[in-house]
């Protein structure tokens, strides 16, 4: 079934279809969410309440338009805004490294290193390149649809996928040199 | 990180495939019941109570700046008016002082040639 579809049934009140919809754009919610906020449980809070607000806001769904961008667009405004308001109260360091699991063999921990590079390298990238990079390279949306998300023309997505690539390949550079001489 | 330049106008697979493993967490049916049993309390379509007076709010405070508006430039526009336009005993008093003297008014016989004469020599 068609998102619109989905999205029309839930208006209607149907849980089930809600859940669909739900269930086709958790990882991409979650994975936006925490793009911005770093900290998973943030991150899910973010796009939980991205998902809630959805939810509320059915009725301004244009189903003539795909669902993705209009639901992604909420969920990113809810990250931002959790973003926002962690900034104001935190005193606390926000702390950009987010360990995960136990450590296991070797190969397991240098796939968790490298991705704790990216997580960091990523954290240091200003807001909205880190979500264009991630709505483009990891979601596959278009810089039109990105544009869309982030309410920005499709010229500085192109800018902000640019840069954010850039740094972000340059923040791996090394760590790539250091696998590629590692016997 | 070699491969396709930044200016590449398609997705990069090797980056975009190290960013979802980075930032994939897992956990996804358990996400999925949080938020299910979240929204048990929500109605759909229907925003949030503060929500919707947030909304009020925002068109009760264009309506006031409007309202406040259309008050200035009445108000702006009476005291043009009312500098604009005196009075018909202002008129009258004005033109009583400035053209004709009270000796030329107050007769009720004709001046003489002298009377006009002097009264339009006086400083």
């Amino acid at each position: 079934m068609r998102d619109a579809e989905l999205a029309a049934l839930a208006q209607a009140g149907d849980r089930e279809a809600f859940g669909e919809l739900v269930k086709r754009y958790t990882a991409g919610a979650r994975r936006v969410a925490r793009a911005v906020l770093g900290n998973p449980e943030d991150a899910d809070d973010a796009a939980q309440d991205g998902f809630l607000a959805a939810l509320r806001h059915l009725g301004r769904y244009d189903p003539n338009r795909p669902f993705g961008p209009w639901l992604l667009r909420i969920v990113a405004n809810a990250a931002t805004d959790r973003m926002r308001r962690r900034r104001v109260r935190a005193a606390e360091v926000i702390p950009v490294t987010m360990a995960t699991g136990e450590p296991g063999p070797d190969q397991e921990a240098d796939r968790s290193t490298l991705h704790e590079a990216l997580r960091q390298a990523l954290a240091t990238l200003p807001e909205r390149q880190r979500m264009a990079v991630v709505l483009f390279d990891v979601e596959g949306y278009t810089h039109g649809e990105i544009a869309e998300v982030l309410g920005i023309p499709v010229g500085t997505v192109r800018s902000h996928v640019f840069h954010g690539r850039r740094s972000l390949r340059g923040a791996l550079a090394p760590w790539k040199d250091w696998k590629e001489d590692a016997p | 990180m070699s491969g396709p330049s930044p200016f590449d106008h398609r997705p990069d697979p090797e980056l975009g495939a190290l960013l979802r493993q980075a930032l994939d967490q897992g956990g996804e049916d358990a996400f999925l019941d949080r938020v299910m049993a979240a929204a048990g309390g929500v109605e759909a379509g229907v925003p949030a109570a503060w929500q919707v007076l947030g909304l009020w709010a925002r068109h009760g405070v264009a309506a006031a700046l409007v309202g406040l508006a259309a008050a200035t430039i009445w108000w702006a526009s009476a005291s043009n008016r009312n500098e604009a336009e005196p009075s018909l005993e202002e008129v009258f008093l004005a033109s009583a002082e400035t053209v004709a003297p009270p000796f030329l008014t107050a007769t009720t016989a004709p001046a003489s040639f002298d009377q006009v004469l002097a009264s339009s020599l006086e400083p």
